[in-house]
């Protein structure tokens, strides 16, 4: 059992923590079952914000409230007439561009990173766009079947989303603290990790119930698992 | 310069997240954000434009809510009758679990004390790191995290069904 406050489990899973920290966080995972519960406690319901969140930006925006703008815009003195589908388009691409940062994301985005042997100065966050451009990353998700090991990312499964988003599972064995990540691609094409856990070592006793439920599993419980052909069709999109 | 309509185009995403936590569904949000925008346009002479937008419509967008809220002790609660049943698809039964979950946690965020929503606001969905939240929100350091900590028990406790392992 090792001995990190709760404040500093919540500053990791924020992406709050310097990189002298982090390894600190990391290397004390390794060793403590109990603090990687609490993690991934942390990041279930992070993951469950992020999905309530999202599926607000996935329902159309009211047209009452677009027309207002749109209203006011061809009103002002100076602009041209713009239709309501322009506006609709522009939130649109507000809600597809947005940095969808979540917390969780920035702590993945900050392991991987240094997993990848990237450097990161000092505890600024990062969003998820570093992930999105990692070329090789990104291109390894885009086409990488499950079960291959690429650059040490093994991909395990993929799944669909309930709104129809393609989502991946894979394991980043860049460091000697392998971690296990879920990232499902935006409507833009972009990616987002929306879980990152470190794995657990084969070696580790765990109980039977509670401590095996991670939150790659609570995620991807309610996902349709894809099978390999149908694997095929989304990574040719 | 952008009018402020134009510049309301690039944050509505953001303010329409803002309004659901504040109302705690996706309807009601939707009306507040409605509500805020008219009031924004309306008096968009008077936005000074040193400010940011952005805050300038957090303010509005919260002091419609707390209005609303005055007005509904007054007059009594009103249901809408949509955000009873869930909105049947092609497939009823998975935008119905779609919309539970995020009404579970949008009612979540929407029963913290206000502090400790606007923190978790500010963290948890918008993504601002601890110190941009005390800049915005105007208080302590120390303040935001201990509200962010008892926030994230009460949502997981909400969300989750089970408590932060202490």
């Amino acid at each position: 059992m090792t001995n990190i406050s709760n404040e500093m489990i919540m500053a990791y899973v924020d992406g709050e923590l310097g990189k002298d920290d982090i390894q600190t966080m990391e290397n004390a995972l390794l060793e403590d079952a109990s603090l990687r519960e609490k993690i991934t406690r942390h990041h279930a319901l992070m993951a469950e914000i992020d999905l309530a969140f999202n599926s607000i930006d996935n329902t159309p925006m009211p047209e009452d409230i677009l027309a207002l703008l749109q209203d006011d815009h061809s009103t002002a003195e100076t602009a041209e007439v713009i239709s309501i589908d322009t506006v609709q388009k522009r939130t649109e691409n507000m809600q597809t561009n947005k940095s969808w940062w979540q917390p969780a994301s920035i702590a993945a985005s900050l392991a991987i990173a240094f997993a990848m042997g990237m450097e990161i100065e000092g505890p600024k966050k990062v969003s998820d766009d570093f992930i999105s451009t990692n070329d090789q990353f990104t291109y390894l998700l885009n086409s990488a079947a499950s079960g291959s090991t690429n650059n040490g990312i093994e991909f395990q499964q993929s799944f669909l989303k309930k709104d129809g988003s393609f989502c991946r599972t894979f394991q980043n064995r860049h460091s000697e603290n392998y971690t296990d990540g879920l990232s499902c691609r935006k409507q833009n094409g972009n990616w987002s990790i929306v879980v990152l856990t470190p794995s657990i070592p084969t070696d580790v006793y765990l109980p039977a119930s509670g401590d095996t439920e991670n939150a790659i599993q609570l995620m991807t419980i309610r996902m349709k698992q894809l099978s390999s052909e149908e694997e095929k069709i989304y990574l040719s999109k | 310069m952008a009018s402020v309509g134009d510049q309301l185009i690039e944050i509505l995403p953001k303010l329409r997240r803002f309004a659901c936590s504040l109302a705690g569904t996706i309807s009601e949000g939707d009306d507040l954000l409605q509500n805020a925008v008219e009031r924004a346009l309306k008096r968009q002479a008077s936005f000074d434009s040193n400010r940011k937008l952005e805050s300038w419509m957090y303010a509005i967008t919260k002091n419609i809510w707390i209005d609303e809220l005055r007005s509904r002790k007054r007059r009594g609660i009103t249901v809408d009758i949509d955000d009873q049943y869930g909105l049947q698809g092609e497939d009823g039964r998975v935008i119905t679990e779609q919309k539970i979950m995020t009404e579970k946690v949008l009612k979540a965020m929407n029963e913290l004390p206000e502090r400790q929503h606007l923190v978790a606001y500010h963290v948890l969905v918008d993504g601002n790191s601890y110190k941009e939240t005390a800049t915005i929100l105007d208080i302590p350091l120390g303040t935001v995290m201990s509200n962010l900590s008892r926030a994230r028990k009460t949502l997981a406790k909400k969300v989750l069904g089970e408590g932060l392992l202490q």
